[in-house]
């Protein structure tokens, strides 16, 4: 009988530190990553429209490389750094203008869902990528 | 004739641990932005008591944390487990190297992120894994905080050991 106890134990003992284990590992995770710099106040800002901070581009064939510079038939990844207080940005809207200078579309808006939004200041990797059509040249991208 | 650890759970331990996480989620709570941690600002209701409290503890809030965060968990670990010198260095050590490596994650934050699973995302808690590592801050003082921490840990470890070996013959 009391080996059996103490194998319950022993059992429960190796649970509580899997356990907290795993609380230690969730809980560096889970107290960081906000972003900094925002504060100011205790109530978070709803209703406060989401604010692009900067976009990077990336072709398929190397998603670690930032670049502008495609070919016709490239996939474009995009990597959006985004500031929301609220956590709803839900979609991201892209025009295409060509030439650059251009002030009315040549393509879009393209919409594109966005994963879910962990915290304030969030960058999306994970958005489906675009394919170049062209026509040759520089263009522009406007994202929203 | 073989020697064996009691049965036990060292309670002194395990309780100064979580007293040390209790003090430590103070910091989070009261000194800190909501809109900055992840567990704060991600909850369905307002726990923050920023700018409600007046800040607690000043300029050493930016590294308690990273000093808390290694001891309590040695501490509750170790007090979980109720072993000796060589076990108690052996937990220390381990922290101490699970802390270190996500504050350098945050030095190296672009490598981090890639090796970050992309099924993390959408998962509570794991999902703030990238922006843990994109957006933190890496900090020498964090890193010290992080090994005096250790220190401390295995001291108090030595001091609160009670475990008495018991003779199996």
């Amino acid at each position: 009988m009391n080996k059996a106890r103490n194998g319950f134990i022993k059992n429960l003992r190796y649970l509580c530190l899997t356990g907290v284990v795993a609380l230690g590992f969730i809980t560096i995770v889970a107290t960081g990553g906000g972003g900094g710099g925002g504060g100011g106040g205790g109530e978070v800002d709803l209703g406060t429209g989401p604010k692009i901070n900067n976009v990077q581009l990336f072709n398929e064939d190397d998603l670690y490389t930032p670049t502008l510079i495609f070919d016709i038939g490239d996939r474009v990844y995009f990597a959006v750094h985004a500031m929301d207080p609220d956590l709803d940005c839900e979609t991201l809207y892209i025009n295409q203008y060509y030439p650059q200078d251009s002030t009315t579309p040549y393509y879009g808006p393209d919409y594109f869902s966005l994963p879910s939004q962990p915290a304030p200041d969030t960058i999306f990797y994970n958005i489906e990528p675009i394919t170049v059509a062209g026509p040759a040249g520089t263009g522009g991208l406007n994202f929203k | 004739m073989k020697t064996a650890t009691s049965n036990k759970i060292n309670t002194v331990q395990v309780l100064i641990g979580i007293a040390g996480l209790l003090v430590g989620s103070l910091v989070y709570l009261v000194d800190r932005p909501p809109d900055q941690t992840y567990f704060i600002y991600n909850g369905s209701i307002n726990i923050s008591l920023y700018n409600t409290l007046p800040n607690l503890f000043g300029l050493i809030g930016n590294t308690l944390p990273a000093f808390i965060h290694v001891f309590s968990f040695i501490l509750i670990t170790a007090g979980l487990i109720f072993c000796q010198k060589r076990g108690y260095l052996i937990i220390c050590l381990s922290w101490f190297l699970v802390d270190c490596a996500f504050e350098l994650g945050q030095k190296f934050d672009t490598w981090s992120s890639r090796i970050t699973p992309d099924w993390f995302a959408g998962i509570p808690f794991l999902e703030n894994t990238k922006n843990y590592f994109l957006q933190g801050t890496f900090d020498f003082i964090d890193l010290a905080a992080i090994a005096f921490g250790t220190l401390i840990a295995y001291f108090v470890l030595l001091t609160t050991n009670k475990s008495k070996r018991r003779e199996i013959s």
